[in-house]
């Protein structure tokens, strides 16, 4: 869709709305997926969605297709949608048009969306998968992505940002053992293809043999996947916004109190050099800018979009994302902790390189019990035992309150750039 | 000319209109288009897909050439496939489109589904949150060989959850109906106490002190283990690619005599579909038969790679645009001849855990995870204490063996299944008794 069209659809909503947006998605990608250590498939995609949002009389109405040549029908549709919400209080409009901070979009000019590249990642990946080469490589696949996105609005927003994509996985057996890696990242260079394939074999390899847990509590390290997964995912759902707002955190109506151990520190950095979805400007095209979440265990912000901002008589942090029906919806950019660094795996410990069941933790609470895979009984820095299962339960509040320690070296996910993390006296049922 | 020994054309396209409700405002309402065609080739030697939008099936060339897209992709392919030559069948319609739900007015949909929510507010209940979705999907298929079938589902569903508070403890359930074809808001509007009075009650419960005992799994989580445990490792594909604890076992004992678990996507649960992502006519699947794996679940593809005679095609799904993977639909353990209360007395001293926020498998490893939203400790053969934030886990063979009872009833409950893409499943059980599970829980009770 050209800068026309855009136009066409502003101007077209404007004659019928107070305020019009348009969210503006073109993309292209292929991915390779392969079995028996050869390409057994190529998928290849290109398309463009578009989301809508008009305002009328602080009515916020909204609509979404796949197809560009029904934008029309989308306008409409919003229009119906806006008569049916409720009116926002304290609506204070669409972000208006503002001077961006410097800075680069997440996108590699060396990614191609060529057969010929995701081949060769995926070459290198099974060469590092061949060092432990007792585990059999099941499957594994590679994607490349190329697009842009636009944010455009009657208030003289008009915003693109350039993006690409590689991501990676894998996944092997060794017996009974599996083992599993996966990374992405917008560019080429902080991709370790070896480093997936190895890790991917290691783990299937190392886990066999496990040896019984006696049920007691242990001193745990979180890998950076759990910590990821388990920690950040629920602490993020307790400082939303809309969450807040709505009387669903533990959080609310708490800012200014120490609810962490004062040694916690948690921000949010949208440019973070380390992070993965660099943003100048959030979904609906407010500046970004660094947040102190929480501040020597003292919580201090809550993330905002415009409209929540609006109703919690506030401003926009500038934390909105775009979900599939057009509305947004409030998530950080790149997380980071700060808590005591030390090298976590010095003293003995339970190691979890991950977690099944992760999302069926308490999002209200915190409470989780999951089950652990590829854990390892560790001393001075090595696997001493490989565990052959066992349940970890807590409450991830209470993780925070109590005091951790984390690793100098950190791995970067979608929203967050993440350390491995040391729990003292964790339950774990054998 | 790129050499092509198989094509088809999958194109779906729908719209799907949602309300959301919060703290009995509505928050937003809106409907949202789709519409994706999947060429699929297979070439001398693999697959190739190619996705486009808005494509016009009517349009021949349009379609030659995204077909030749696709062929041009699966020239890179280095693994050999097949696809098993069998009857596609004639698909069995269900009149499930649902015009009477089309034509009710979305604010009249609105209003029910905010008195619904209202009657969540009771005392104790600090928030409360509801959702309506409704979806129609057609779907066009069409082969190399001139086979085509049509479908058109529409899929309905609420949700509603409230959250308890008292001082600084906070308690939240939720309650779900999701079905295909119609659903009257009207007629669930008690949903909402009911879901509000549970979060209350949760304000009281204990969290249990984990490890191995006993365990009575209701039809919701009981269902849960059936596909969590049980269908994902008898997916085609895993057996196929040697990653699952049940490949290989065709014929010998998985689990107790009183078991057997059945995945049927031409049900009329959440996952009906009359055909499936390869145009393959829908049936039921006895996966396990009186504790003997009876049948894998297949595509056609998996199908000619693991045997004929190692079960059913007609198990494909896929995302609008997507691959079809091999996958469950409605599963289901069937049920026993024993009474609930014959069940909770045997159970002795252990746990009744009822209803499921969702679970993990590692098929490879044979290792399950998975939370009830609640339950209760079973005391001298009676449930006394209500519980909370439990789950179960265990290694999927040992758990089948552990089946000791069957109830007579069983209840099917609806959500959404993630293998890469997620698509809509229901699964049930009647009230199962195990006579050792590994439960988790941080508490002291």
């Amino acid at each position: 869709m050209s800068e026309l069209d855009i136009d066409r659809i502003l101007s077209y909503g404007e004659k019928l709305a107070d305020e019009v947006e348009v969210y503006m998605l073109d993309y292209t990608d292929i991915s390779l997926e392969q079995r028996e250590m050869a390409i057994s498939s190529v998928f290849e995609h290109a398309g463009s969605s578009i989301y809508l949002r008009v305002v009328k009389d602080n009515r916020i109405g909204i609509s979404g297709t796949s197809d560009a040549a029904r934008w029309k029908d989308c306008v409409d549709v919003a229009l119906s949608s806006a008569k049916l919400s409720e009116p926002v209080p304290g609506w204070a409009g669409f972000p208006a048009k503002a001077v961006l901070p410097e800075g680069q979009d997440p996108c590699d000019k060396n990614i191609t969306v060529t057969p010929d590249l995701a081949a060769k990642y995926l070459d290198r990946m099974n060469a590092g998968a061949a060092k432990h080469p007792e585990a059999r490589v099941v499957t594994g696949g590679v994607s490349l992505s190329t697009g842009n996105a636009v944010i455009a609005n009657s208030n003289g927003v008009y915003y693109m940002r350039d993006m690409s994509g590689i991501s990676l996985g894998m996944d092997a057996i060794c017996d009974t053992s599996t083992g599993y890696d996966y990374d992405s990242s917008p560019f080429l260079d902080r991709i370790d293809p070896e480093k997936i394939g190895e890790e991917t074999t290691f783990w299937a390899t190392a886990s066999r043999n496990g040896v019984d847990v006696e049920t007691k509590k242990y001193d745990v390290v979180f890998s950076e996947h759990v910590v990821e997964s388990l920690i950040l995912d629920l602490f993020t759902e307790a400082v939303n916004g809309k969450n807040v707002l709505s009387g669903k955190s533990v959080f609310a109506g708490k800012l200014g109190e120490e609810l962490l151990h004062p040694a916690i520190s948690i921000s949010d950095i949208p440019m973070d050099k380390q992070g993965s979805a660099w943003k100048r400007f959030d979904s609906e095209g407010t500046v970004t800018s660094d947040l102190s979440i929480v501040q020597d265990g003292v919580l201090s912000a809550f993330l905002y979009d415009a409209k929540i901002a609006s109703q919690a008589k506030t401003t926009s942090t500038g934390h909105a994302h775009r979900s599939g029906n057009g509305a947004t919806y409030i998530h950080p950019h790149c997380m980071r902790i700060a808590a005591p660094v030390s090298d976590v795996m010095d003293k003995p410990c339970l190691f979890v390189r991950e977690v099944i069941g992760a999302h069926t933790a308490n999002s209200l609470t915190g409470e989780f019990s999951v089950e652990v895979a590829n854990a390892f009984f560790a001393e001075s820095g090595k696997f001493v035992h490989p565990v052959k299962k066992a349940m970890i339960s807590g409450n991830i509040f209470e993780i925070l309150r109590g005091g951790v320690s984390i690793s100098a070296e950190t791995k970067t996910f979608e929203g967050a750039v993440v350390p491995k993390m040391r729990i003292e006296s964790m339950q774990v049922i054998g | 000319m790129e050499k092509i020994r198989y094509f088809d054309i999958r194109y779906v396209r729908g719209t799907i209109t949602s309300i959301q409700t919060e703290n009995r405002v509505i928050e937003n309402a809106g409907s949202s288009f789709y519409g994706k065609a999947l060429f699929r080739v297979l070439g001398e030697n693999g697959w190739g897909y190619y996705c486009a939008s808005s494509i016009d099936m009517n349009d021949k060339k349009m379609k030659d050439a995204c077909i030749q897209k696709a062929a041009a992709s699966a020239r890179l392919a280095g693994v050999h496939a097949e696809i098993a030559d069998i009857p596609l069948g004639s698909p069995r319609s269900w009149v499930c489109s649902a015009k009477d739900q089309a034509e009710t007015p979305l604010e009249e949909k609105a209003a029910q589904l905010l008195l619904l929510e209202s009657s969540a507010k009771i005392p104790g209940i600090s928030s409360t949150s509801a959702r309506y979705s409704e979806q129609y999907q057609d779907v066009i298929f069409e082969d190399c060989n001139g086979y085509s079938a049509t479908s058109s589902v529409c899929r309905t569903l609420f949700t509603i959850s409230a959250i308890a508070n008292r001082g600084a403890d906070m308690q939240m359930n939720y309650e779900q109906e999701a079905v295909v074809g119609p659903l009257s808001l009207k007629e669930y509007i008690p949903y909402g106490e009911k879901c509000a009075k549970r979060a209350v009650e949760l304000l009281d419960a204990s969290v249990v002190s984990g490890g191995r005992m006993p365990a009575v799994l209701d039809p919701a989580i009981g269902g849960v283990f059936a596909h969590e445990a049980v269908g994902h490792a008898s997916e085609g594909d895993a057996v196929r690619d040697g990653v699952s604890v049940l490949a290989g076992k065709l014929g010998e004992q998985v689990g107790s005599s009183l078991v057997t678990i059945i995945d049927d996507p031409s049900m009329h649960g959440y996952g009906y579909e009359p055909f499936d992502a390869e145009g393959v006519s829908t049936g039921p699947t006895e996966l396990i038969k009186s504790g003997i794996m009876h049948k894998y679940m297949h595509s056609r593809e998996t199908l000619a790679a693991v045997g004929l005679e190692t079960g059913d095609a007609g198990h494909a799904r896929a995302e609008p645009g997507m691959q079809p993977l091999v996958r469950m639909s409605n599963t289901y353990i069937k049920e026993g001849d024993s009474s609930y209360d014959e069940i909770i007395a045997e159970c002795k001293k252990g746990v009744l855990l009822i209803g499921s926020r969702g679970g993990q498998v590692d098929p490879g490893r044979g290792a399950f995870q998975f939370n009830a939203k609640y339950g209760y400790l079973i005391e001298n053969g009676e449930t006394t204490k209500m519980i909370r934030d439990v789950s179960l886990s265990g290694d999927i063979l040992s758990v089948l063996h552990n089946i000791a009872l069957c109830g007579k009833e069983r209840k099917m409950s609806s959500g959404m299944c993630g293998k890469g893409q997620s698509v809509p499943v229901s699964d049930g059980a009647p009230h199962v008794y195990l006579t050792e599970a590994l439960v988790g829980g941080g508490g002291s009770v």
